[in-house]
């Protein structure tokens, strides 16, 4: 025995780097068994973090008049956030009486919408219970933990925990128990295109992070020739992560880097795959979502070379933190976002797979009805979240709607922070069965579940 | 004038290999006297023999490196100065090696003349040389010259091999690794210039929040025992303490509504960002760049994840509780608990704020009744005073407390409610809560009875204050035999090395039982026993369980000073929250990882990796990369972070740092990575990874890529597992 050399088993190590040897495919001892157990079909969840609070009340506004009056009584135009009637893209919810306005720059989700393809869950947000106005106020009804703090609210949206105690998020509690239906295959089910926030770590699954765009491993430089460069330090980070070392610390951080570095082997040629059809949709976009969402489609379009059948995906745009200056910012981010989900539809249709994959947005918050100074708005809480693909039950909204009035039922303060009606964990819930996931298997992803009634929304067919 | 540039080419002193390849720097050097008479004892290990080699002639160690003419022999990475010409003071070490056919295949040093005298006598040993000269231990001392352990292997029939080592971590580990017996001091080994500075980085990486070369340079003329000693006396920088805004309404009390009307100023604590802890975040990475007081930064920091709050509000009271652990470094361990314990912040995270007693079938909250149990004091175990499991006679762990006496601790928390806000009447069930200052005590709201714990070492009669309750029942605590060990175990891990052997704990808690002055908990003491320890200080550490895992705070720090980086605080704090440690926000009361993570799920304690995922290797390279290149590709709202933003008060983003120190070593690849050598890894750089990144530095053409290159070597050195690691 050599003392000097550190003695850390690794077979995960051994089973990754071999098998990224194979041309991909990744073998594991027990797969052939564990296969006969996988799904059949391949289904896929992508959620798009709206980071920052969307303000969901300039995204779809009544358009009947008595509403849209209401809404310009408060929303006037000299707060400098009110969008006209003219420019709004009219929806007809199925089972709503009244008319419905997609902002201007939203007209491919409106597209969706009447596609039946697109449904819209009102009034969702963090709860720790069904409450009220008068509970919350007068008779001290528990309330989640610091509302109206971008830090607090978006850990509470991603980890279904409104007390802040949990640091797993429920995408990545999806990921844990993932295991069986890929039939044991190593490659993670859960894939981040936008770092490592809360909604993807799990408590047993480690989720792959990838950067979005060309590249995978290591950023541009910019300027001069950054793809020579690139590639020069690549390869000599590579050789040195590989130099064997006996310090067991720097052994296990090599080990983990080069895991890492293994997976996105598999990863980077589907990314440099430049004859992608999936890719094709996206040529014309070149916002950030875009390129998260185009890269998104790639990984699901390669989806042989990781012989996946369930995968999660999480992408993020923002900031959506108007609180100034809204009608510009938040009108580039929705063109921007409904361009990124038509193209991704569109990409996911050309597959065959759009019955397959199902979007949903997340956002920390919604933002006050009542306009704040400087031609923007303020933390909210209630908002509007979409769910898109062609297995969702489209053309309809979902859930309750506040009464829109200040200081009515559902506003909390005064200033227009509705009251949610759903609760995350009602809306995730409602996709993680469509995705697969038993109902005995629900707590452990959404613990405080059963503090709600109805725990499937019905927006998936 | 000799520029900046050309005097921090000599960082540290010329080693051997510079000193033959560039003569001309070495005449520009003026720092520290030459040392033609000291070579270097190089360590070889033979994995087929499991024998260990030194030898200090530059020849014979390239040919063992070579392979030719004798294969089989790797450098271990150990080694020590010794003299190679013989002068006062020094011992002639006399080399043999077994006669062939006669003796064992191996060599015998030693630096006894006796001991030479007589072996020289027998056939079955060969004197070959005198291999070098070195001073020798007086009674075991050596002064300020390094110890050289020596142990011996023998496996009883024809076997037997001597390892010589100034590690005193491995030479401890020789036992468990060999069977070696352990021989003590037997040479005392002097330190080059470059040893000396090797050191003190390694003093930066475990007592401040990153070494600089102006770091360097300050303690090579003290000494790091006056360093620290100074540093303990010094308490200089202080969270900014925002001011108390007046809610207007009942409602906006409730909901501490944001005032956003420009200029958002600090004295409107409902900003957005002061709800945040934000705010006091980036000022932690500021004040790291540049506050003198710098052990006490470190120390308040280690102490920030065992003392743990984490809410992620509040922020107006948040520097008024980082400020405690800051103030409380140096004193006594009861102090800070006590000051940690009445806390406002910790009473409302660990539920003990107006905690009262049973009452309507309810009992008194535990969460902190139960955690400053298993977390801040005694541990759920029994220790030894080296911080291994006692076990009873049947081998089994022995428990520290059980439901009963987290039950009686929760009785005595009772009775203490939020200070009241400025200006307003206190009241124990008060609507407004206030988190600056203690909590306060009402003896009326406070559990009466008697209580005992903990096999009697708590017993508090009938009608005891509260205050006085609290106080002594957290000081049955301190007193408690668990506590030295197990506290001091845990600030080595944060410090030195995540695996620490039981000897170190011992020492250090020691210390912890009795600062020499009869003082129990003197954390000024122990800390200074952590850091001038034997195990922590030398010129590199070989054992392979040494060392421990830089976690995101402190890689980041380090890189700010180290490569003198102008920060406002964002992208740093941006950063580590990607990192999975966001500063100031601990997922739990657990801290942002485990302190008793295991390496693989296995029995090597690495806390540090409990955040460390497949992922996070490439992360810290991006984040590198960004912080190189501000990079200005995608745009994320949340990582946006390099250039100045609107919300964050004086922004000047975090740009690219220029490297100028740097810059002039960027036309010789070869000095430039011994530069990268020199400062992040203290001297300790493989062949191999010197050879990858001379070459990868040399294909970019100078000068008109010299920045390239001082990037593409810096990148490269401080992505690798290598720095990672900090040992």
């Amino acid at each position: 025995m050599d003392p000097q050399r550190s003695t850390v088993d690794s077979p995960r190590r051994r089973r990754l780097l071999k098998a990224a040897a194979a041309s991909g495919l990744l073998a594991a001892v027990q797969r052939n068994l564990a296969l006969a157990q996988a799904a059949p079909d391949y289904r896929a969840l992508v959620c798009i973090n709206l980071a920052g609070g969307n303000d969901g009340e300039n995204m779809l506004i009544p358009y009947d008049s008595v509403g849209y009056q209401a809404y310009a009584a408060v929303r006037t135009p000299q707060s400098g956030i009110n969008i006209p009637q003219a420019q709004l893209q009219p929806i007809q919810p199925a089972s709503l009486a009244t008319p419905f306005g997609f902002h201007p720059a939203c007209a491919p989700l409106k597209a969706l919408f009447d596609q039946k393809k697109l449904a819209v869950v009102a009034n969702a947000g963090t709860l720790v219970q069904p409450s009220t106005r008068a509970g919350l106020e007068t008779q001290g009804a528990p309330r989640p933990a610091n509302l109206f703090s971008h830090s607090d609210q978006t850990l509470a949206v991603h980890s279904a925990d409104v007390a802040g105690f949990t640091r797993t998020g429920w995408g990545g509690r999806i990921a844990d128990g993932l295991d069986p239906a890929n039939g044991g295959v190593l490659f993670p089910p859960l894939i981040t295109l936008a770092g490592m926030m809360t909604f993807v770590a799990g408590r047993t699954s480690i989720p792959l992070s990838v950067p979005s765009g060309q590249g995978f491993t290591l950023h541009n430089s910019g300027g001069g020739n950054p793809f020579q460069f690139d590639a020069l330090r690549e390869a000599a980070l590579r050789q040195i992560i590989a130099q064997s070392r006996s310090n067991i610390y720097e052994d296990v951080a090599q080990m983990l880097g080069e895991e890492g570095l293994a997976a996105s082997s598999v990863v980077y040629p589907i990314l440099q795959n430049r004859s992608s059809p999936a890719a094709l949709f996206f040529a014309q976009l070149d916002s950030d979502i875009a390129r998260q969402l185009q890269t998104a489609a790639q990984l699901i379009e390669a989806r042989a070379q990781t012989e996946l059948k369930r995968q999660v995906f999480f992408v993020q745009q923002g900031s959506y933190d108007t609180h100034g200056n809204q009608a510009a910012d938040q009108g580039r981010l929705l063109g921007e976002l409904s361009q990124a989900i038509q193209a991704f539809q569109s990409a996911l249709t050309a597959l065959g797979l759009a019955n397959n994959v199902t979007t949903f947005t997340l956002s920390e918050f919604g933002r006050t009805w009542k306009p704040a100074s400087n031609a923007g708005t303020d933390h909210g809480w209630g908002n509007y979240h979409f769910v898109i693909g062609d297995a969702v039950r489209g053309g309809d909204f979902y859930g309750k709607q506040p009464t829109r009035a200040l200081n009515g039922p559902d506003d909390l303060g005064g200033d227009g922070r509705w009251i949610p009606s759903t609760s995350i964990e009602q809306y995730g819930a409602t996709l993680a069965r469509w995705f697969g996931i038993a109902d005995a298997d629900l707590p452990y992803i959404f613990p405080n579940l059963g503090a709600f009634a109805n725990t499937n929304l019905g927006f998936m067919g | 004038m000799r520029s900046r540039g050309q005097l921090q080419a000599c960082f540290g002193h010329m080693s051997g290999m510079c000193r033959v390849a560039l003569p001309a720097i070495l005449a520009l050097c003026a720092i520290g006297p030459a040392r033609a008479d000291l070579g270097t004892a190089i360590e070889f290990y033979n994995p087929q023999l499991n024998h260990y080699f030194i030898t200090a002639f530059p020849e014979e160690a390239a040919a063992l490196d070579a392979g030719t003419p004798i294969q089989g022999w790797v450098r271990t990475g150990g080694q020590f100065s010794v003299f190679t010409a013989p002068a006062d003071g020094l011992s002639p070490v006399c080399r043999f090696v077994g006669t062939p056919g006669l003796g064992i295949s191996s060599h015998f040093y030693t630096a006894d003349a006796g001991e030479c005298a007589i072996v020289r006598t027998m056939p079955a040993w060969t004197f070959e040389a005198i291999a070098f000269y070195i001073p020798t231990p007086i009674n075991g001392n050596c002064g300020t010259n390094w110890p050289v352990y020596r142990s011996y292997y023998t496996d009883q029939i024809a076997d037997a091999n001597h390892r010589f080592t100034v590690d005193l971590t491995a030479y401890v580990r020789m036992t468990q690794r060999r069977g070696d017996i352990p021989e003590g001091v037997v040479m005392c080994a002097p330190l080059s210039p470059a040893e000396i500075d090797a050191d003190i980085v390694r003093l930066g990486e475990q007592a401040t929040m990153g070494p600089t070369e102006a770091f360097v340079s300050e303690v090579r003329g003290k000494g790091a025992a006056a360093w620290v000693d100074e540093q303990l006396q010094m308490n200089l920088t202080r969270y900014t303490q925002p001011g108390w805004y007046e809610p207007q309404t009942t409602m906006e009390a409730m909901l501490c509504i944001n005032d956003t009307t420009p200029p958002i100023t600090p004295e409107k604590f409902c900003d957005t960002n002061k709800k945040e802890p934000f705010p006091v975040a980036w000022e932690f990475f500021r004040q790291a760049k540049t506050a003198p007081d710098q052990l006490r930064l470190r120390m308040a920091h280690v102490w920030h994840q065992i003392f743990v709050v984490s809410l992620l509000s509040r922020t107006y009271a948040w520097a008024e509780f980082e400020q405690r652990l800051r103030d409380g470094a140096f004193g006594s361990f009861e102090n800070l608990l006590v000051s940690y314990a009445l806390s406002p912040q910790l009473g409302a995270f660990q539920n003990w704020v107006r905690n009262i007693p049973e009452h309507d079938g309810i009992r008194p909250n535990e969460n902190f009744a139960r955690e400053v149990m298993q977390l801040m004091t005694i541990g759920v175990n029994e220790l030894n005073e080296d911080g291994t499991p006692r076990l009873d006679a049947n081998g089994q762990l022995v428990p520290t407390y059980g439901q009963a006496d987290i039950q009686t601790f929760a009785r005595v928390l009772t009775g203490f409610t939020f200070p009241s806000q400025p200006g307003k009447p206190l009241d124990f069930w008060g609507a407004q809560q206030y988190f600056i200052g203690d909590m306060i005590p009402f003896d009326e709201f406070h559990d009466q009875g008697v209580k005992v714990a903990l096999n009697g070492r708590l017993y508090l009669g009938p009608g005891g204050g509260a205050m006085a309750d609290v106080r002594a029942a957290l000081k049955v605590l301190v007193d408690h035999p668990n506590t030295p060990p197990f506290i001091s175990k845990q600030l080595i891990q944060k410090t030195v090395t995540s695996s620490p052997t039981p000897g170190y704990v011992a020492r250090v808690a020691a210390v912890f039982k009795d600062n020499g002055a009869g003082v129990r908990g003197d954390l000024a003491a122990v800390t200074r026993a952590i850091l001038l320890d034997p195990e922590a200080r030398g010129a590199r550490k070989i054992d392979p369980e040494y060392g421990r895992l830089r976690e995101p705070v402190l890689f980041w720090t380090a890189m700010i000073r180290g490569l003198d980086v102008a920060t406002d605080g964002l992208a740093p704090q941006i950063m580590v929250g990607g990192s999975l440690q966001e500063l100031f926000a601990p997922p739990t009361v657990f801290s942002y990882y485990p302190a008793d993570f295991t390496l693989s799920g296995g029995t090597v304690p690495g806390p540090e990796f409990g955040i460390f995922t497949t992922a996070e290797f490439v992360n810290r390279a991006n984040g590198v990369n960004n912080l190189l290149y501000n990079r200005d590709g995608p745009w994320f709202w949340w990582t946006d972070a390099w250039g100045p933003q609107g919300f964050v008060p004086n922004a000047t983003g975090t740009p690219s740092p220029t490297l100028e120190a740097f810059m002039p070593d960027a036309a010789n690849p070869d000095v430039l990575v011994e530069r990268m050598n020199r400062l992040f890894l203290h001297g300790t750089m493989k062949p191999d990874m010197r050879q990858t990144i001379v070459t990868a530095v040399t294909k970019l053409a100078a000068p008109s890529q010299a920045q390239r290159r001082v990037k593409m070597a810096v990148n490269l050195t401080l992505v690798s597992a290598d720095y990672q690691v900090q040992k």
